[in-house]
């Protein structure tokens, strides 16, 4: 079960960028009032006290040494690596003494179990951790890192450190470079495994990946190898042969060899890539279908509506007939296309004619009833989709077609190469035995070839148990993202109604991760991919590409999908979610729903939410802390959700000459007045 | 074909929901009896599979009277989905009916133009049969329990493969054939009985329609 802390309180001491209230070199935060805004202009510290929340946790560890990578990998280093210098002097380059004496001091809960650790600033040292728990007391005798490390890692019920650094970056923390949760398919994977495998399997499905990873650079090293000196002795073989024609032919076949394996590597990983791209477009097209389809049955009722309702005595299958005519311009009975027949129906419908004989309303027998003014409308939007979704049908089926011709030429020349290399292997080894009596030299090389090559026999096949062993694990996990797909696909959509005004909804689809550089190293994983309605095209379509949306959507769908894992994931203990400035791409109404829902988020027993905010917009906070304050009381109790960097910060030359100025839009934003 | 199977089972006039859920079973597990499935994939969605296709040539027989139709209509699902609705079932006063059925195997009496459709038209009646008691309301809900269907690894709004497996990159390139999930739960059927003993394919059939059945009432 994953624990996410919840973050009791900060306290900052001897750091000049916060001296404090009264100048004493002291700051507390306390996050006990579930939310915590965290306000103040530019240049007044907002990042670096989120940072510092961030770095008490890591300490001089993470990810990579800049920090967490802007792409994962699809595989997570066996450690957390230590920060460069650059990265480890974030807080003493922000003062003049180096942050020599400043010390900091984070208090968190896993559950009930309470945890202080204190660093110092300059150089993250680690100087005490403190834990309520008797069991944790080995955490207080000798503090270092590696111990520490591992104390937190079970705390937060994940295998390694990795993990924790892993929920830091991708769930709990939302900074303003925004790291993805959901598009960066390889960090969702990781952060995927973290949260629903359990320890034992995360772990060995970790190690497993890492030794497929492993036995594939070996595998890689030794075909070189081998080639290399296979080359070298067929030189040395032609010139030392007493039958310079064999020895011609030989080495000419062993070029021509080394050539076809080259070519053959090529055409795999082109195949490969080639391959992502058909069945992209096969998916697609279904779903282009599925929408044509739709949107033309909409089409056809509305037809096939407003002939019942003119004649009510036509037949079922004269008034499909001519419903379908009308909509699709299509005769059901010769499958030709019919727009003559098209536009006469139209006209004749238009003034209440008969289809089939042409005689006026007038002259009719049967009781005829005009369209009614909705109706039309709605017939002009739905014939509006019709066409888009034909459109889009069109497109798919020409992506699908071309990407299905290059695969097919591709799958050709890898079997045409395949069976040449094959043919011209067997060539080669009659020559080799026509060959004249090796000298010593040839001996040794010869003897050298076939210790590389034994060995490269012997690499492959630890290389294919790897992969098998890490197929068969691929199966347990799959079975556990299956059993927490469902709840979250509907937290998602929740959040995501909340939102975004497009619908949107969460789905499992297949993703493809490359593990090592052998062709057939590719490996299907689970993956979830956000369908999203958007006004130019017909329902909701796979947006697996943050270039797919918007910027705004990009931030405000991961967001939905970092809450929905807290939501089901995180079960016990409340937990913790900070984001920098909310506000930053979110155009007015945005703003408001996504502060509403970061107001029921925090509004929850155990949640804790802490924002920053630049003081440039009112309505956000406003929004988070439940909309307007009602009454004089009400209003002075949110001053306790603030920590006002404009009086706790070294104040800026901005501050310094704009004070007032300042204090009234803080005033404004906490009030939303 | 499929109307005509349903029509021996006695389940007709079927709605359009089961004719596009008896579709998908078909085509899911025509490996059973050696068979190859009359589509390569299926789109998912919540509703229960739709063949465009299908839903095209029923229109077309119906206007060549080869096909009757009773309530056609049209039913929105949410804001973007509209499908057909109706009951269908073979216009046995047809004059070219009878003709046409012998052609496609589906008659005792008739030769077919393709002698696999003799076996194809088989395997629909026993299909059909062992998917009669299922009513009509509930025909969409069987069809998405089906192992194949229901497999959450493939969410709503993606593809599933009828065929096999699916294989992506090089894999494709293997021989081994891969049953999908539908004929491997038929396949494990076989672990209950004694060694050297097997089940025909129209039992394996038949079981499967049971084991759709039970997973319909244990989904409630």
């Amino acid at each position: 079960m994953i624990v996410v802390p919840r973050f009791e309180s900060l306290a900052v001491d001897g750091y000049d960028l916060f001296p404090g209230k009264d100048g004493e070199g002291h700051v507390q935060l306390d996050f006990q009032h579930g939310l915590t805004v965290i306000a103040g202009i530019n240049g007044l510290g907002k990042t670096t006290l989120l940072t510092l929340l961030l770095r008490m946790v890591t300490g001089p560890f993470d990810l990579a040494a800049s920090g967490s990578p802007a792409r994962y990998q699809s595989i997570l280093p066996a450690g957390p690596t230590r920060l460069n210098k650059n990265t480890l002097d974030f807080f003493a380059q922000r003062v003049a003494d180096r942050a020599e004496d400043a010390e900091a001091t984070l208090t968190l809960f896993f559950n009930q179990r309470k945890i202080t650790i204190r660093r110092g600033l300059a150089k993250l040292d680690l100087r005490e951790v403190k834990s309520a728990s008797r069991r944790r007391k080995d955490l207080m005798d000798d503090p270092n890192e590696s111990g520490y490390q591992s104390a937190i890692a079970d705390l937060f019920g994940v295998s390694s450190f990795i993990d924790v650094l892993l929920l830091l970056h991708n769930i709990v923390f939302f900074g303003e470079s925004r790291t993805s949760a959901l598009w960066d398919v390889n960090a969702q994977r990781h952060v995927i495994g973290a949260m629903v495998l359990d320890k034992t399997l995360s772990e060995e499905f970790r190690n497993v990946a890492r030794a497929v990873e492993k036995a594939d650079s070996k595998l890689r090293t030794t075909r070189d190898q081998l080639n290399k000196n296979q080359t070298r002795l067929t030189d040395i073989e032609g010139r030392e042969s007493a039958a310079p024609e064999v020895a011609t032919k030989y080495a000419a076949d062993i070029r021509s060899l080394s050539t076809l394996k080259t070519k053959l590597q090529e055409y795999e990983a082109r195949l490969n890539v080639v391959d992502d791209t058909y069945q992209r477009s096969r998916l697609e097209l279904e779903r282009s279908k599925q929408q044509d389809e739709s949107a033309y049955r909409a089409v056809e009722r509305a037809k096939y509506t407003t002939l019942t309702n003119l004649f009510p005595a036509m037949d079922t299958a004269a008034r499909l007939l001519f419903a379908r005519i009308l909509s699709e311009g299509e005769c059901l009975i010769c499958g030709s296309e019919a727009e003559g027949k098209q536009k006469e129906l139209e006209h004749l419908l238009s003034r209440g004619s008969c289809p089939a004989c042409g005689a006026d309303p007038d002259s009719q027998a049967e009781t005829v009833q005009p369209k009614s003014e909705l109706e039309q409308v709605r017939l002009v939007k739905s014939q509006a989709d019709a066409k888009r979704a034909r459109k889009a049908l069109d497109k798919a089926q020409d992506e699908l077609n071309t990407a299905a011709k290059e695969r097919t030429g591709l799958l050709n020349s890898v079997l045409k190469t395949r069976g040449r290399i094959s043919a011209l292997e067997d060539s080669a080894e009659v020559l080799k035995q026509l060959q004249a009596p090796e000298t010593e030299s040839v001996r040794s090389l010869r003897s050298l070839v076939s210790g590389l090559d034994a060995d490269y026999k012997h690499q492959r096949s630890t290389w294919n148990i790897k992969v098998e062993q890490f197929s068969t694990l691929l199966v347990s996990v799959r079975r556990k993202v299956d059993a927490v797909s469902d709840e979250l696909s509907e937290r998602f959509s929740k959040y995501i109604a909340d939102l975004l005004s497009e619908s949107a909804s969460l789905t499992v689809s297949k993703g493809v991760a490359k593990i090592g550089q052998e062709g057939d190293s590719r490996f299907e994983f689970p993956v979830f991919v956000a369908t999203m309605s958007a006004a130019a095209q017909p329902g909701e379509t796979t947006r697996t590409d943050e270039d797919d949306v918007s910027e705004s959507q990009r931030e405000l769908i991961d967001l939905a999908f970092r809450l929905s894992l807290l939501d089901v994931l995180v079960k016990q203990g409340g937990t913790t979610f900070i984001m920098e400035t909310p506000e930053a791409s979110l155009d007015e109404l945005a703003m408001k729903r996504v502060g509403r829902t970061l107001n029921n988020f925090w509004s929850k027993p155990g949640h804790r939410l802490i924002i920053t905010n630049n003081l440039t917009n009112t309505d956000l906070v406003s929004a988070v802390l439940g909309g307007r304050a009602k009454t004089k009381r009400a209003n002075e109790e949110r001053y306790k959700y603030v920590f006002n960097l404009l009086e706790q910060a070294a104040p800026n030359r901005a501050l310094e000459q704009n004070r007032d100025k300042y204090e009234d839009l803080l005033r404004r934003t906490v009030l939303g007045a | 074909m499929l109307l005509a199977a349903l029509e021996r089972a006695g389940v007709t006039p079927a709605s359009a929901e089961r004719l596009h859920a008896f579709a998908y079973l078909a085509d899911v597990l025509s490996p059973v009896w050696g068979l190859n499935p009359h589509e390569d994939v299926v789109f998912k969605t919540k509703e229960g599979p739709y063949f465009v296709d299908l839903q095209e040539q029923l229109d077309h027989l119906v206007i060549l009277d080869l096909v009757h139709v009773e309530n056609l209509g049209y039913k929105e699902i949410g804001k973007s989905i509209t499908r057909v609705i109706g009951w269908y079932e073979l216009q046995l006063a047809s004059p070219c009916l009878t003709d046409l059925l012998g052609k496609l195997g589906a008659r005792a009496s008739g030769t077919p133009i393709d002698p696999l459709d003799r076996l194809l038209n088989e395997y629909l009646t026993n299909l059909a049969s062992a998917l009669s008691t299922v009513p009509d309301d509930e025909i969409a809900l069987a069809a998405t329990v089906d192992a194949s269907y229901a497999d959450s690894s493939r969410g709503f709004s993606q593809i599933i493969e009828l065929r096999q497996r699916s294989r992506i990159g090089l894999a494709m390139l293997s021989t081994d054939t891969k049953a999908n999930a539908s004929v491997a739960v038929t396949e494990r059927f076989e672990d209950f009985l004694p060694e050297g003993s097997a089940f025909s394919a129209a039992e394996k059939v038949y079981l499967y329609a049971s084991y759709l059945g039970r997973k319909m009432v244990a989904n409630g």
